[in-house]
């Protein structure tokens, strides 16, 4: 569900300035770990005055350092360009692309991007001048805004004894629909002439074909002939955009529970009435949205929903 | 801060690591126990095996094999602690050390342990300078730590694991800008004059070398070992071979085998009348955990530290531990002619009973012939006419040793030369005592120098000749000319001997390999001096050059001082990249942004170059060319395959002349 709307809909990209210069470069428990055992080796070689021994630490100790020093320069070039998720429903996985530069000269190793608390990525690699787009899945767990995480590049190269970093905060998120759920059906339409006809259709609608009944498809839609010559249940559809209309009230919804789940019945319900070709409205009593169909219509209508209740 | 994801150990990985520490273990092999060595290849194996063939592990999955490997742990510890009667020793600790690393190795699953293992292996790569610091065995351990330094890589970044260049090359760039610093460490860190706490029993290795005992096959042992004594060279003038006699222990003593050294005396050193040629000359001696050290007969002058004995020999205050240099100055030809009643009562002992015979020939020459120098004249004149062989491998004495020598098997090495001719003297009331030390050296002309080695161990005899005091008398000289004047080599090689390796001494003919040794054996000799025995006496002896005192405090200082300076430039030197050019790129475009911002043009953020050219030159067609030029040049700088410097010239030069219009 969350494929069929994600690919159509441009995610809200970050305009944040690309972070860069401000790498911080740290021992990791590796690297203190192999200070105390250089240490060790350091009483080791005073006690037993060995010179190789006093060498051979020191030399360790300054790969210690320079370690550190080639961490920084891992990590020197790589900016982060922005970030874009495309809207999910609840229950979906909300995957943000952030998009990297190398803006440097030297190619960045062995990098993870991790938000705080979350497994980082796998380990890739961005070339000198090379680009590349990293995807973070989160849980889309409430309705409304999933806005994106501090990030943390990090790099463990060169000896995985310290991490580079480099934090980037930006503004991105991505859109949480409400789940689409709630057996109740359409909506009668409200159409007057419609509704003395009983289940004839508008004129200008022209009927054009069968197809199978899914749940939530209107009763009035359903082929009953085909229906009593025991061809399975289908329903009607009907080309030529006015033909059917239906209003998606929120007050409607008032007896069924609290508003989330009035909110899944309306995202039911749009997801329906665009499968089923009926052109819908949608009134939030303080948002209201002109009939239409279409993934736009549906998006902004989703959308509405999405952001219902929230300040803004 | 962040969760830390698993990183799995791919099989290049494991391989890094597995042949890095087999690197380090064939470093320890010499020293170790076959069973040690053989046991953590079998245990390397094992993870290989794993990694490969999906061999199981000893995890608790198999209940069997994770039982084993509790049951070897024990085991290795039983075995070293049977061994080695303890696991706190040098030895024992290395083997366990070898063998725990075998099994940790079985454990690895995650990067943790990778990493603990491998500096684990730095650690036990240090350890193998307790036995040797030689040049080669330095070489390689720089492999090891490149090896090692490239498990780490490899680790770090697991889809290069398998480019061993490329992580050979990283960790090869990390160890030379490591090595300035590495330097100053070296030369600066404060070096204290004594261990921080007691070293275990077996820390100190038994070398070969003279000790204060004679007995015979004593020196023969000795003769067998190539190993360096020492080496020495001479300032200006120097002595013939022949004359270099360094004196070691004096024994007095005897029991008829076995010369021992007499009661330590506290009177000061007996004067020495010198006369002829003064030598000056610099020693420098391996460690042989014998308080005292060479000089040849007799000094003038000793180095700081050190006395003179009663006896004449060199006595340092604490046992040669470490390599010394050392420079003296020696007269050949200089006479004692001072010693008390006691001493060469002591000189005319022997044991009752002892040697008939040659108490009886003795006794007889005393009879004939009224002055000492006349029965030491017919000693030696017996040596040289009797069949006397100078051998290392003289058949078997039964019976009296002296006797037996003189009577019988007539086949001796110096040590029995030099003890029936002390015997003889003694026999006859003339007092003699035994002088062990080194005779000759062979010369290397490339360092100029002379290489004394244990195979130079020698024994001769000092007569006291009333008048004339303290007079050598070198028995072997007597039957074996060539030993004394042209060296040990010479000497048994002309009498067919077999020595242990003589196959190698016909190579070692060869003047071009001759060559190659001595030139090795000069670049040994800087290495030992200037790397091995570097310690705080030579620092503050550096530190005296540049006016300054060596108290740690100021070492401490420099060093700190030293490391910084040094950190800072290698930290920008390594830092300034090809970044400046990059930076000259952007700085140019973003001026040509700007221009054209002026122009009422400015470039929209998400606007790639190629975009805003198209933008920018429909919107002015009079600019239009010069714009694709420029942008076509930052695109070849900035993204082209091969950036050039010429290029963001151009760049620039384009930039600062173009005027839009």
């Amino acid at each position: 569900m969350a494929a069929a709307t994600a690919a159509s809909i441009p995610g809200r990209a970050a305009a944040a300035p690309p972070a860069r210069g401000n790498v911080r470069v740290l021992p990791n428990r590796y690297g203190w770990l192999m200070l105390l055992v250089l240490g060790v080796m350091l009483l080791g070689s005073i006690n037993y005055n060995n010179n190789l021994g006093y060498a051979l630490t020191f030399l360790l100790m300054g790969v210690w350092v320079m370690a550190h020093v080639h961490g920084y320069r891992n990590l020197r070039g790589i900016e982060v360009l922005g970030a874009r998720a495309a809207p999910v429903f609840v229950g979906d996985e909300a995957v943000f692309e952030v998009f990297l530069r190398n803006g440097g000269s030297l190619a960045g190793h062995g990098l993870t991007i991790a938000a705080a608390g979350m497994a980082p990525t796998d380990a890739f690699e961005v070339a000198a001048g090379d680009s590349h787009t990293a995807r973070l899945s989160f849980p889309a767990q409430r309705r409304g805004v999933l806005p994106l995480p501090p990030l943390i590049i990090a790099s463990g190269f060169p000896l995985a004894i310290c991490t580079a970093r480099i934090g980037w905060r930006g503004d991105a998120s991505a859109t949480i629909y409400p789940h689409p759920a709630g057996a109740l059906p359409l909506p009668e339409s409200n159409d007057p002439r419609a509704s003395l006809t009983g289940n004839t259709l508008s004129g200008d609608a022209d009927f054009a074909g069968l197809r199978a009944y899914r749940t939530g498809d209107s009763l009035r839609q359903i082929a009953w002939k085909a229906l009593a010559r025991e061809r399975g249940l289908h329903v009607k559809r009907f080309a030529g955009g006015t033909a059917e209309q239906t209003e998606l009230r929120m007050r409607d919804l008032n007896f069924i529970g609290d508003l989330e789940t009035q909110l899944s019945q309306l995202a039911r319900w749009i997801m329906d009435a665009e499968r089923g070709g009926i052109s819908y409205s949608l009134d939030l009593d303080q948002t209201r949205l002109p009939a239409g169909l279409g993934e736009a219509h549906r998006d902004r209508c989703l959308q509405a929903l999405a952001h219902y209740g929230a300040l803004s | 801060m962040t969760a830390t994801r698993r990183i799995e150990l791919t099989r290049p990985v494991v391989a890094w690591l597995a042949v890095s520490l087999l690197m380090v273990v064939l470093l320890h092999a010499r020293q170790q126990p076959l069973w040690v060595c053989g046991g953590f290849l079998a245990l390397v194996l094992w993870r290989i095996l794993h990694a490969w063939h999906g061999v199981p592990l000893p995890t608790r999955d198999h209940r069997i094999l994770w039982l084993l490997k509790h049951a070897l742990a024990i085991g290795i510890f039983w075995v070293v602690y049977r061994r080695f009667g303890g696991v706190i020793g040098r030895d024992a600790g290395i083997s366990l050390l070898i063998l725990l690393i075998g099994l940790k190795l079985l454990e690895m699953k995650s990067q943790r342990e990778f990493v603990l293992i491998a500096l684990l292996g730095f650690f036990l790569l240090v350890t193998a300078f307790f036995y040797s610091q030689s040049m080669p065995v330095a070489l390689y351990a720089l492999a090891c730590v490149a090896a090692l330094l490239g498990s780490l890589v490899a680790m770090a970044l697991p889809a290069r694991a398998r480019s061993v260049g490329a992580n050979l090359r990283v960790a090869g760039t990390l160890m030379l800008q490591a090595a300035p610093l590495m330097l100053i460490a070296f030369v600066l860190f404060p070096r204290p004059s004594s261990p921080l706490w007691s070293l275990p029993k077996d820390a100190r290795r038994a070398v070969s070398g003279l000790s204060e005992e004679m007995s015979p096959g004593e020196l023969t042992r000795l003769t067998m070992s190539d190993a360096v004594a020492f080496r020495a060279a001479f300032s200006a003038n120097r002595p013939s071979v022949a004359e270099m006699y360094w004196r070691g222990p004096v024994l007095v003593k005897t029991d008829g085998r076995t010369w021992t050294p007499g009661e330590p005396s506290d009177r000061p050193a007996p004067a020495i009348a010198a006369q002829g040629v003064r030598y000056s000359y610099t020693i420098t001696l391996e460690p042989s955990n014998k308080p005292w050290i060479y000089a040849l007969e007799h000094p003038s002058s000793l180095p700081r530290g050190t006395r003179l004995s009663r006896d004449l020999r060199v006595l340092s205050t604490r046992p040669i531990t470490e390599r010394m240099r050392y420079g003296a100055e020696s007269y050949t030809q200089a006479w004692v002619a001072e010693a008390d009643s006691e001493e060469l009562r002591a000189a005319l002992q022997l044991p009752l009973g002892a040697f008939p015979r040659t108490q009886a020939l003795a006794r007889l020459w005393r009879r004939e012939d009224r002055t000492d120098e006349g029965v030491v004249r017919r000693a030696l004149q017996r040596f040289r006419d009797e069949p006397f062989v100078y051998t290392l491998s003289p058949a078997e004495i039964y019976g009296d040793p002296v006797d037996g020598f003189l009577f019988g098997t007539r086949q001796g090495f110096c040590e029995h030369y030099a003890s029936a001719f002390a015997v003889l003297m003694r026999a006859a009331r003339i007092p003699a005592r035994i002088v062990t030390g080194y005779q000759g050296g062979e010369y290397n002309p490339v360092g100029d120098y002379y290489i004394v080695r244990q195979r130079d161990a020698h024994a001769w005899v000092e007569v006291w000749l009333g008048r004339r005091g303290w007079v050598r008398v070198d028995p072997t000289a007597a039957v074996a000319p060539a030993r004394v004047q042209r060296g040990i080599d010479q000497a048994l090689s002309g009498l067919g001997t077999t020595v242990a390796g003589a196959a190698a001494d016909l190579a070692v003919d060869l003047a071009a390999w001759r060559e190659l040794r001595y030139a090795y054996d000069a670049l040994n000799n800087r290495w030992n001096h200037w790397v091995i025995s570097y310690n705080a006496r030579r620092q503050s002896a550096i530190f005296d050059e540049f006016g300054l005192s060596a108290d740690w405090r100021a070492l401490a200082l420099l060093l700190g001082a030293g490391l910084l300076l040094a950190g800072a430039l290698l930290v920008a030197w390594s830092l300034r990249g090809r970044r400046a050019q990059g930076d000259a790129v952007a700085r140019a475009y973003r001026r040509f942004c700007s221009k054209l911002a002026k122009r009422g043009h400015p470039r929209a953020p998400h606007e790639g170059p190629m975009d805003y050219a198209r933008r920018v030159s429909a919107a002015l067609p009079a600019a239009a060319a010069e714009v694709a030029r420029i942008t076509g040049l930052y695109t070849r700088a900035r993204y082209g395959p091969a950036p050039s410097g010429a290029d963001a010239q151009a760049l620039r030069r384009a930039v600062r002349r173009f005027v839009p219009r």
